[in-house]
């Protein structure tokens, strides 16, 4: 097998191997959830209990029945004590379940059901009800990418396993433990779609699961044709289009979609979750997540209830040393969204938390741009973020326009590789949103 | 002597014929001007600031003189300017005089920081990267981003972290309120006289709000209640006067436990804002 890759992109320090080898670990005791009602990407949604109800596992407490919406179920078994705004894993303040458990277990999922015989509409419709939604980042209602206009027809799915971001290793636990679940939620998807063909790209310093996958593909993928590629180890190997680059050798087109090439691109947890949604009826209602860094005593890898507070599982769970702790990130390092303490639940899309050292969390003041060009070689979109640094610093918003700033999918490459350590993302994202809103004015005007 | 006088002759007759030619050509190619446009741009204040939305006010002008803008679209030039524009283009103008009030009194040492900010050192990149620095995600972050599109000088940034608006040289064009990302400034007409709130923290549980900030409003309702003339209601978790019923009664500044309140008021005909429990945007002790 050879590597195939996308051109730019960085290779940060790893640091996988903390955590790598370490089995996942359940946590089922919890003495209360803190579930937020809106964890996707998309229109707000409503909460469906009050305070004092009792709720079963499983059990929808919040819909809409919107567009680009996704239900939100309890993850466990209790009474609804509050119902507020709490601190999320994107540190705003956002309405949150508060459920204590009641220790009874009762447990209410759908019926199962079987994804190989179902029709289309019934398997799209469970994934729905489950509540899946993108685990790996951005919450990106399954459902509606795995229900495409009918002029985008998909020819391939993605199993984005490369999993790029360092200290993160939830991804490749999974696919160590549990590969064939997850080659089933694949197969499950690809016959949804109607598709022929299955990719998972898999980055190189995850070699050791091609065995498993191999084996799980032949056992549990009911024919569906589903290959292993391997990817060069390299950030950001597992941005979207990224990896539909370097797997099909298609590019997506600037401010297009990755169903605009044909392609379907879903998490690893997002595939297990589909499995069992099916096999089980079990709702997106725990995940998997990779606790590390250097103020954390002992590494792992976590399977808990969606809204289990991480405070809550210090120190018994997690062993945190408090004076060395200098930033704690919700995600991953590149990508992931600093937080001011750990008093926050882990939502549908948490894939890490990291609690970093003072050595690990250093940010170096910014020096002028010394005009070097490392930030071109390494943009994994093709920009020049120097040009567009310079663009956004004049308030040039059309050449920032042209130039592309806004085919940018914030990284955070550019700014790593910096010798003169500006902040070169953070600008682009101010830029994006400015020129988002001066578009949409100039929409509004045109209209007027 | 003769060579003096033939230049001279030369010069007076050169200059004769130029300005005959200049003339004639200028009656040829006369391009019309809409004499309003000549007069609404006299009126107009001339600071080019673009809080009309053109790029400045000869452009304004033009517009205005084609029928294709309102007449009390400047803001800097407020009611007295839009009546003259008003009367130059024949019709009547409602505009108010408007200024800015911050509705956020989060001072440094009240309304504590989340964590230590290392990012870019705009309200706007904080915003995006962290919903907000301080513990309160809609307090004011105090990086100045108003104070920087104020084209008045009439915004500047104080010790205690928050803008302080100068009243007597804010013109109420509104840079400042469409440049702040947490949207904390009020565009409130100087004529307006009444009790404002100037908080904007909206999440509803109490304990919550105290963790944040000292001087946040901590939803007790005290203002709602007390007030004599039922005119203060709460709307997405802030009190919000009526000013049509407000009387500057003062009850409302009394009860509020945390001094949320202020009173705007029109002094000796400056029509200046002013705060009766705190100066500008600094609050009174807790």
């Amino acid at each position: 097998m050879s590597t195939k890759t996308f051109r730019g992109g960085a290779h940060p320090p790893e640091r996988k191997e903390r955590s790598a080898e370490l089995p996942i670990e359940r946590v089922e005791q919890v003495k209360q959830v803190v579930i937020p009602v809106n964890q996707h990407f998309g229109a707000p949604i409503q909460p469906l209990v009050k305070v004092g109800d009792s709720v079963k596992r499983g059990q929808k407490i919040a819909d809409s029945d919107g567009r680009m919406t996704c239900p939100v179920h309890a993850s466990i078994a209790g009474t609804v004590k509050k119902i507020e705004p709490r601190m999320q894993p994107n540190n705003v303040e956002g309405l949150c379940v508060v459920i204590e458990p009641d220790g009874s277990g009762a447990t209410e999922f759908m019926s199962p059901l079987d994804g190989f015989a179902c029709t289309k509409e019934e398997a799209l419709a469970r994934i729905h009800e489950a509540g899946i939604v993108g685990m790996g980042g951005a919450g990106f209602p399954t459902w509606v990418k795995l229900a495409p206009p009918p002029n985008k027809p998909i020819d391939v799915v993605i199993a984005n396993a490369a999993e790029c971001e360092p200290y993160l290793t939830i991804d490749e636990r999974v696919l160590t433990e549990k590969p064939g679940d997850f080659v089933e939620g694949m197969a499950v998807v690809m016959r949804l779609l109607g598709v022929k063909r299955g990719v998972i790209g898999l980055e190189e310093n995850k070699k050791h699961c091609v065995a498993g996958l191999e084996k799980a593909v032949a056992e549990r993928a009911r024919g569906a044709a589903i290959e292993i590629v391997l990817l060069k180890t390299k950030y950001p190997q597992g941005g979207e289009k990224m990896l539909i680059v370097a797997v099909t050798g298609k590019e997506v087109p600037s401010g297009g979609l990755p169903m605009d090439v044909g392609a379907v691109v879903q998490n690893v947890g997002t595939f297990v979750a589909v499995c069992e949604a099916f096999r089980d009826g079990k709702p997106l209602i725990e995940r998997g997540f990779t606790a590390s860094g250097g103020a954390l005593e002992s590494p792992k890898n976590l399977y808990v209830p969606i809204g289990t507070v991480i405070a809550d599982l210090v120190p018994e769970v997690l062993k945190v040393d408090e004076a060395k702790v200098r930033k704690v990130i919700a995600g991953g390092p590149m990508m992931g969204v600093p937080v001011p303490n750990w008093t926050f639940p882990v939502q549908k899309n948490t894939s890490g938390v990291l609690f970093l050292d003072a050595d690990e969390a250093k940010a170096p003041a910014e020096d002028p741009c010394i005009r070097c060009g490392r930030c071109m070689r390494a943009c994994s979109c093709r920009l020049s973020p120097a040009l567009l640094n310079k663009a956004l610093e004049a308030g040039d918003l059309d050449l920032a326009r042209e130039i592309g700033v806004l085919d940018c999918i914030e990284c955070g490459t550019c700014s790593f590789v910096c010798p003169a350590r500006i902040q070169l993302v953070q600008r682009f994202r101010v830029g994006k949103q400015l020129l988002r809103n001066k578009i949409a004015k100039e929409a509004k005007h045109a209209g007027k | 002597m003769n060579i003096v006088l033939i230049t001279l002759g030369f010069a007076f007759a050169l200059a004769f014929a130029i300005g005959l030619i200049l003339g004639v050509f200028k009656k040829l190619f006369e391009v019309p001007v809409d004499p309003r446009v000549t007069a609404v741009r006299d009126a107009l204040p001339g600071a080019n600031c673009g809080a009309c939305g053109y790029p400045g006010c000869d452009a304004y002008a033009n517009a205005v003189a084609a029928g294709q803008a309102p007449v009390d679209k400047c803001a800097p030039g407020g009611k007295s300017v839009a009546e003259s524009v008003a009367s130059l283009m024949g019709v009547t103008a409602s505009a108010e005089d408007v200024v800015a009030v911050l509705l956020c009194q989060g001072v440094k040492d009240k309304a504590p920081q989340k964590g230590e900010y290392v990012g870019v050192k705009t309200c706007r990149a904080a915003k995006i990267s962290t919903g907000g620095t301080k513990l309160c995600q809609w307090g004011c972050m105090g990086f100045g981003d108003c104070a920087l599109v104020c084209m008045f000088d009439a915004l500047h940034m104080g010790d205690d972290g928050l803008p302080h608006v100068d009243y007597d040289k804010c013109t109420g064009c509104g840079m400042c309120a469409a440049e702040c990302p947490q949207l904390l400034f009020q565009m409130a007409p100087k004529a307006r006289v009444g009790s404002v709130v100037t908080c904007s923290n909206r999440n509803v549980v109490k304990a919550n709000v105290m963790k944040t900030c000292k001087v946040g409003c901590i939803k007790c309702e005290a203002c709602v209640r007390a007030c004599p003339e039922k005119c203060i209601a709460m709307v997405n978790g802030i009190p919000v006067t009526d000013y049509s019923k407000c009387t500057s009664c003062g009850v409302c500044v009394e009860k509020c436990p945390t001094k949320c309140y202020h009173l705007l008021e029109t002094i000796e005909g400056k029509s200046v804002v002013v705060r009766k429990s705190g100066v500008d945007a600094a609050p009174a002790e807790v």
